[in-house]
């Protein structure tokens, strides 16, 4: 039996952030751009989604004079993403159907 | 990047080609174990001499560990900067060395406050502590077989009398310290060669 993805994740570049995320404490916005080869505006975009559903948190700062953006995983995003790798595995599992 | 309708295997392959680019993403500069490897090596090294040579006021060589703290910091501060994600490893290793930094604080104010002598394979075994758990937690082997050779130099440093512990003690900053150092700054460097 398929169980269903979390239309959250099951995004690319949201998938993307989070498999990053879930590799890290906390990453920069940069960092996300670079490894995921998106435009800043598209990745801010799917970024907000993932603090929307409560996955992600984002921190707004300034270093440097700059502004810096860091993302970091929540606890609801570590299950989030436990769940969703889950259900891959169904999809994957030889007597799936 | 932004397709919703993609494969579970295409899926699969995003999170290990993401969990991968973090893997291949930092790596140790290796300078902070150089550093220390050194100074404890110097230092350990001319308290032999001062000690064969009868020169007790050069046992204030120590002096350059507090010294190295400077370089240490402004290290630490130069890498976070120019780092853009930080990993579990970091904050364990961070929590570590600092707990170790204070504990090597704390035994010399005990040994000079106190008037007591404090056997160098005491060091050495603390020396191994800090180096074991970070060699084992972000998988540096050598770092892992340098912290155990600072616990078998600790054992045997109790079978020679002074001055020779302190032979062992620099054998146990280059083993700990400076080789894995060393051999991390080899590896970033060959690393960054290939990035640029």
């Amino acid at each position: 039996m398929f169980k269903e993805l979390d239309p959250i994740l099951h995004s690319q570049l949201r998938l993307a952030v989070m498999s990053l995320l879930i590799s890290v404490r906390e990453a920069e916005f940069t960092f996300l751009k670079e490894k995921t080869n998106a435009t800043a505006g598209n990745l801010s975009v799917q970024i907000n989604k993932l603090k929307d559903a409560g996955y992600i948190d984002v921190l707004k700062q300034f270093k440097d004079n700059y502004p810096q953006t860091i993302c970091k995983i929540t606890l609801k995003g570590v299950d989030a993403f436990e769940l969703y790798v889950k259900a891959l595995q169904s999809y994957m599992a030889p007597n799936a159907q | 990047m932004n397709q919703e309708n993609f494969s579970p295997q295409e899926s699969l392959q995003v999170i290990e080609s993401m969990i991968g680019k973090v893997k291949t993403s930092y790596h140790d500069t290796g300078v902070g174990p150089i550093l220390w490897g050194c100074v404890v090596t110097i230092c350990s090294i001319v308290s032999y001499f001062a000690h064969v040579y009868k020169h007790p006021q050069w046992f204030a060589i120590w002096l350059l560990t507090l010294v190295a703290v400077v370089p240490q910091i402004v290290i630490s501060i130069k890498e976070k900067k120019e780092k853009k994600f930080v990993t579990h490893n970091d904050v364990v290793s961070g929590a570590v060395w600092t707990t170790f930094g204070f504990s090597m604080m704390v035994i010399s104010m005990i040994e000079n406050w106190g008037k007591l002598h404090i056997h160098s394979s005491i060091y050495m075994l603390i020396y191994g502590i800090p180096t074991i758990i970070t060699g084992w937690v972000c998988n540096v082997k050598p770092m892992v077989i340098g912290g155990i050779l600072c616990w078998l130099f600790a054992i045997s440093s109790v079978f020679v009398d002074y001055p020779y512990p302190f032979l062992f003690m620099a054998a146990s900053a280059i083993a700990a310290w400076l080789i894995p150092g060393l051999l991390l700054n080899y590896k970033y460097r060959k690393l960054k060669a290939a990035n640029v």
